[in-house]
């Protein structure tokens, strides 16, 4: 796990609760063991979690970084790129709408379409 | 297996993990399992108060009832349950007591912790969030129990199990305070980026009767009120069940606290893949980009928008624009000129009832390409 991530983790707060079952004079050992068996448990069960969030992060950024080479290669390629993406991240998901690439080629199109629109107007009001 | 196994009245603890109990069966329970001493004192008092004769019924019956062979009578059973009270151990009243002690803490805490409701109260700033804090503190501070079923236990204890049932609520309310100061802490950087930015973005969380929601602004800073969860000590008889109970308790509310940490243990660094993502394509210019996210934090869901177009492409989009507006006019020109030169204007006004409509319709598309360049030149200023 990288080491944000542990230091995220820090914050899960274990203790405060085990020293106030050990301080618990009342409490017999059965029970304390009890306790912080499934309080381990616990704690290795959110570990988990953790974990799989962070690797669903993990794979959200890999997509998102194909989808961002393909549109930052586009121009290079002379091609024009339309593309959405949506990846799911370790904390919720995020939406990546992206128009563009090579648009050098539009304006030399559009003025071809341009005189083929006035060739046919021609024709057809001339 | 003995019969005493089989027994419908047989001996069984209180359920002390349910608020709940049943008092007619734990009366039948305590007159089935009573010692000798107690039933003959039972006896003769049902003697006195039911004559001989119902007690020599009750005690011909009385194992065919207890091991749940026979169903017994409605008017037997009312006649046990009115005598039992008076003849109850100092076992069973302990056990009552407990049972009272436990399910006060348990219901007062259930009847005062924050409740979510239909209707929402609306917090807009760090300065309401405080004082609905503080509003919720005070309450727990004012609780108070009003009502004992048994009212056996004594005033030091009532005392006790209200401490209790306070700390566990302010436990409670403090893990709610943290997880929502977390939260903007967290979120709080990001709304000032959105100055430079321009990124549209809202908080919302939602605890008991109240619904945050900041949006778009920057967040000055708040110094928040700390609270300290005091140790209790517990001191009575029911030391053993009373710390028992604390414990799984706090136990509970701590697991569902580090739940809500793992939850948005990653926001911090999705927030930054995103914002990371979107200047590496703002930078490129390139492309226009438009990005939504949505993360999820402790308690709340950060929400994110932002729609970059670079100024190159706006000029692409105005010239297509006006490639557009250029064509529909020399289609009007030439649609005219034709008309003139071929002398059709007899026929164009004939056809009245088709011409309003088509030159309304022409009129408000060159309108709205007119419009739209007026637009994207104003966006090209912005995204400048």
């Amino acid at each position: 796990m990288p080491e944000g991530s542990n230091k995220q983790l820090a914050k899960l707060d274990n203790n405060q609760i085990l020293s106030l079952i050990e301080s618990m004079p009342n409490l017999d050992e059965g029970d304390k063991q009890q306790l912080q068996l499934q309080i381990m448990s616990d704690n290795l069960e959110l570990r988990k979690t953790a974990m799989d969030k962070l690797l669903k992060s993990q794979q959200a950024q890999a997509d998102i970084s194909d989808v961002m080479n393909q549109i930052l290669e586009a121009p290079k390629q002379g091609v024009y790129i339309n593309a959405k993406q949506t990846a799911e991240t370790g904390s919720g998901k995020v939406e990546i709408e992206v128009k563009g690439g090579d648009t050098k080629f539009i304006v030399p199109v559009l003025t071809i379409l341009a005189i083929v629109a006035l060739v046919v107007l021609f024709i057809v009001f001339g | 297996m003995s019969w005493y196994y089989k027994s419908y009245y047989s001996e069984k603890d209180i359920d002390f993990t349910s608020g709940y109990l049943n008092y007619d069966q734990f009366l039948l329970q305590e007159f089935f399992n009573c010692s000798d001493k107690t039933w003959l004192q039972i006896a003769r008092y049902y003697t006195d108060q039911h004559g001989s004769r119902s007690f020599g019924y009750l005690r011909r019956k009385f194992y065919e009832w207890k091991e749940g062979n026979y169903h017994i009578t409605d008017l037997m059973r009312s006649r046990i349950l009115d005598v039992m009270p008076r003849f109850l151990t100092d076992e069973a009243k302990d056990k009552l007591g407990l049972h009272e002690f436990l399910s006060s803490i348990k219901n007062t805490v259930k009847s005062n912790q924050l409740k979510s409701t239909y209707k929402k109260e609306a917090i807009t700033s760090f300065d309401d969030f405080v004082k609905a804090i503080k509003n919720e503190l005070d309450n727990i501070n004012n609780i108070e129990i009003r009502y004992l079923r048994f009212n056996i236990i004594s005033e030091s204890e009532k005392r006790e199990a209200l401490n209790i049932s306070k700390y566990i609520l302010k436990t409670k309310l403090q893990s709610v305070y943290n997880h929502v100061t977390k939260d903007i802490e967290l979120i709080s950087p990001y709304f000032k980026k959105n100055n430079l930015d321009r990124f549209k973005i809202n908080y919302k969380a939602e605890f008991g009767k109240y619904s945050i929601s900041l949006v778009d602004k920057e967040l000055n800073k708040v110094s928040f009120p700390s609270f300290k969860l005091n140790d209790i000590a517990s001191n009575n008889k029911y030391n053993h069940y009373a710390e028992k109970y604390l414990a799984y308790e706090l136990k509970e509310i701590l697991h569902k606290r580090n739940n809500q940490i793992v939850e948005g243990f990653l926001t911090d660094k999705d927030i930054n893949i995103f914002l990371a993502k979107y200047l590496e394509l703002k930078n490129s210019q390139d492309c226009e980009v438009k990005m939504n996210a949505e993360f999820k934090g402790e308690i709340g869901i950060l929400r994110m928008e932002v729609h970059y177009i670079p100024p190159k492409l706006l000029d692409l989009e105005i010239k297509k624009k006006k490639f557009s507006l250029g064509y529909k006019g020399l289609f009007g020109i030439l649609f005219l000129w034709w008309i003139g030169s071929n002398d059709y204007w007899d026929e164009l006004i004939a056809f009245w009832i088709i011409l309003i409509p088509a030159s309304i319709w022409y009129y408000s598309m060159i309108r709205e390409d007119l419009d739209e360049i007026n637009d994207l030149e104003k966006k090209k200023k912005y995204y400048a």
